[in-house]
């Protein structure tokens, strides 16, 4: 032969798609929320945001130099740090990572904050069990729950969103006239457990309220999650029975269903933290029961619980129950002993 | 970062189907090849027996030889008339050296005195002479099946969906020859005295349905039913329970047992046989790809070697990079271009050799750990989940795999095409495969094999 031909495995044809097409997915649908949180919480909210994602993408960087490429050469920096097999910062899952935890924080926290959460999120959350795709919980609630539990008064203080004339009026060359003191308020959620007070639910849709960054404009996180639905990056089955269910769950407590939906992070949870690949069921019922349990546990959490939220922790027990989930809710066949008929391929009756 | 741009891209989960290559081409016939290689084994030590000489002169359609042995078996006929050359081992497709008979033109194309079976009283007098007379005319059928049920094949099956992208030549067979196809079946319904029998075809094919509707309207036995999305040729077992088994199909009160999955080229070729008594000498394939010039549908004769098909139609032999028997998700990948072309070959897929060197690559297009995005299960046909299945080959826990259902896999490559980790996934399944029950358990090279029939059905 002249010429050599290949042999391989089949199939012989791909999908361009990456795992990392993946990520900047979930970048574009978090556009129109970064939007939504710069117009309600001001400048301070892209700070917040940048300190977070740089954070995130810096501590994956430096941990996977330490850890998982030693003999990583650092001469030609850039080109060895894009060309390295080890070293897979530029997935996009750090950013990703950084991105929904900023999303979860109270928009006047100080400066560290986001950055010990974003640490905490990539290296204890994610890097600790082996990287992308290893990870048992979501990386980003991981975060969260660690900021909440360590510095609860820096997690819990909210203020109201911004008035942008008022703020442009007060800019000068001082950069502490940057900053905006929002005035401090609470959530609707606090606002129900507390004084018992449904905030309205026109500002809850359009996100005139007090919250995380990310989760007070349910208009913002709808336009991000149908752009996800449309590209299938996400499937329908999560935020579809988490939603669902909250919606069902809630009247049975006693509750306003629609306030519940859109209050808080429930849509932000449902549509950007719960359909995290990695961290949820691969089969379909698993995916459908995921989604329930998240909403059963975020309503219960809610009305019962000593926290007026309940999103993070129940989709944190959900995902650590993924697995067995997986298990239960996958077909099990027969083990072909000896005593089966040959001919693999036949259809069994179960 | 070049693996960026497709994030722009609305993506979809199934193949392109690259159908406008061919389509509104009507087939042609390939010119006579200078030689044929007729194999008479299709599996390793598999038995046949020879009735021909080297130096012999051979005429079209003359039998050299029985591939199988009675009561499985069928003849080989010579494709083209000329000499003998050789008889013995030469390369097969499926990777082996099977025994076969090399015959070279005389170019004259000298055909036999044919007589149509229908004419020779075949049918007539005892049941089942209609399928010797079939394996005289060297058509692939399952006749182990029908020994097995001693003739009593009660349903009929036969998949016209095309799930290889590429690959047209069923619908090109439906497109050209439908009255005949509905011929053939007929011819086989009445053999075998069989109940139904079910067409399948793709719902937005919606032409062929209409054209095979009209065909068959004189037929109450044959349904023609439009499906969502195309199946793999191995699947048989997956429609028969779908379409047949009682608990699927109560009313019908048909058990899935009795349910013979035929090829369209096989029913082309019973019209063939019955009616004119010509045997199994030509076959329609396509041949597509990137390295081909013009895709199309071509009428071949069984046997030619793959290397005359693709020297006529490729851009250039110097950067061809891989041949295939079969389409790109399936197919059986060949090192040398010498092997004949077998029954039940449905195309070719022949592309150039670009940047299929594994260390050229972007990292983003290497293997990287599975994220569980679950487009596999999504997509997999028999309802398995091919990621976990594929971590516990991976770990060397068979009985896992096995109890996942590993076994059940019918080998159609969605799972690895749509895989955004690019994890080898069919390659780590058929591994599994392999490693439970040996390598008569796959089921894509099984289905290639002329007398066996890819799985129990």
């Amino acid at each position: 032969m002249e010429n050599r031909l290949i042999v391989s495995s089949p199939p012989f044809i791909k999908t361009g798609e990456t795992a990392h097409c993946l990520m900047f997915d979930v970048i574009i649908a978090s556009l129109p929320i970064i939007g939504a949180s710069i117009f309600f919480f001001g400048p301070h909210a892209l700070f917040i945001m940048f300190l977070s994602v740089a954070t995130a993408i810096a501590t994956e960087a430096v941990i996977q130099i330490l850890f998982k490429a030693p003999g990583f050469k650092f001469k030609p920096f850039f080109y060895n740090f894009l060309t390295s097999d080890d070293i897979t910062v530029l997935d996009g899952s750090a950013l990703v990572t950084g991105l929904l935890l900023s999303f979860t924080i109270p928009p006047g926290s100080p400066f560290w904050i986001p950055m010990v959460g974003s640490f905490v999120a990539i290296a204890i959350g994610k890097q600790v069990f082996g990287g992308l795709g290893y990870n048992i919980f979501n990386p980003a609630l991981v975060g969260r729950a660690f900021l909440l539990a360590a510095w609860p008064a820096q997690t819990t203080s909210w203020t109201t969103p911004i008035s942008w004339a008022e703020w442009i009026q007060s800019l000068s060359l001082n950069p502490h006239s940057w900053m905006i003191d929002g005035v401090s308020t609470a959530t609707p959620l606090s606002l129900l457990n507390l004084q018992n007070q449904l905030t309205p639910l026109s500002n809850l849709i359009v996100g005139n309220t007090a919250g995380s960054l990310g989760e007070t404009s349910a208009i913002a996180i709808l336009a991000g999650a149908a752009y996800l639905l449309y590209k299938g990056t996400v499937s329908w089955h999560i935020p579809a029975s988490y939603v669902g269910t909250a919606f069902f769950f809630s009247p049975l407590l006693g509750e306003n269903p629609l306030f519940h939906i859109f209050a808080g992070g429930l849509l932000l949870g449902a549509f950007f933290m719960a359909t995290d690949v990695v961290t949820s069921p691969v089969t379909k019922w698993g995916r459908i029961l995921f989604g329930a349990g998240a909403g059963v546990l975020t309503i219960l959490i809610r009305v019962f619980g000593a926290f007026p939220e309940g999103v993070c922790y129940s989709i944190l027990i959900m995902n650590g129950l993924t697995p067995l989930i997986d298990r239960y809710t996958s077909r099990t066949y027969q083990l072909s002993g000896e005593g089966m008929s040959t001919g693999g391929g036949g259809v069994s009756d179960n | 970062m070049d693996g960026f741009l497709p994030t722009f891209i609305r993506r979809k989960c199934a193949p392109p189907t690259f159908e406008q290559l061919t389509r509104g081409k009507s087939s042609s016939r390939a010119r006579i090849p200078d030689r044929v290689i007729l194999p008479l084994q299709d599996a390793p030590s598999a038995p046949y027996e020879t009735t021909t000489q080297v130096g012999e002169h051979v005429r079209l359609g003359q039998k050299i030889g029985l591939m199988g042995k009675p009561p499985i078996y069928i003849h080989v006929h010579a494709s083209i008339s000329g000499k003998v050359e050789q008889i013995g081992p030469l390369p097969h497709p499926l990777g082996f050296y099977a025994c076969s008979v090399s015959i070279v033109s005389d170019s004259r194309d000298e055909r036999c005195g044919f007589a149509p079976l229908s004419s020779t009283g075949f049918g007539k007098n005892k049941e089942g002479e209609v399928f010797e007379g079939l394996k005289q005319m060297g058509i692939p059928l399952n006749y182990s099946l029908i020994h097995a049920q001693r003739f009593k094949v009660s349903n009929l099956l036969i998949n016209a969906t095309e799930f290889e992208p590429y690959i047209t030549s069923k619908h090109q067979m439906i497109q050209e020859h439908g009255q005949n196809l509905i011929k053939g079946l007929q011819v086989l319904i009445s053999a075998c005295s069989a109940r139904q029998a079910l067409i399948l075809l793709e719902k937005d094919q919606a032409f062929l349905i209409k054209a095979l509707k009209e065909a068959a309207k004189e037929v109450p036995e044959v349904t023609i039913r439009g499906v969502d999305r195309p199946y793999p040729e191995t699947a048989k077992a997956l429609l028969v329970q779908k379409f047949f088994s009682k608990k699927f199909n109560r009313r019908k009160g048909s058990d899935s047992r009795n349910t013979m999955s035929v090829d369209l080229s096989s029913l082309f070729a019973i019209y063939n046989a019955w009616f004119s008594g010509t045997p199994f000498t030509e076959q329609l394939i396509t041949i597509a790809g990137s390295a081909i010039r013009d895709p199309q549908n071509i009428w071949v004769k069984t046997g030619v070697p793959l290397m005359s098909i693709v020297q006529n139609s490729v851009r250039s032999l110097s950067n061809l990079g891989r041949v295939t028997v079969g389409g790109p998700l399936m197919g059986t990948p060949q090192h040398y271009l010498g092997v004949p072309l077998i029954k039940k070959a449905k195309g070719i897929f022949a592309a150039v050799a670009f940047s299929f060197d594994e260390h050229r690559r972007s990292r983003f297009y290497k293997r990287s750990p599975c994220v569980k995005c679950a487009k596999c299960v999504d997509i997999c046909p028999v309802s398995i989940v091919p990621n976990i299945i594929v971590d516990f080959i991976d770990n060397k826990q068979l009985d896992d795999a096995d109890r996942w259902g590993v076994l059940f896999c019918v080998e159609c490559g969605l799972c690895e095409y749509v895989c955004p980790s690019r994890i080898p996934l069919l390659e780590l399944m058929k591994l599994g495969k392999v490693l439970l029950r040996g390598e008569g358990s796959l089921l894509t090279r099984s289905n290639l094999e002329t007398l066996s029939t890819g799985g129990s059905i």
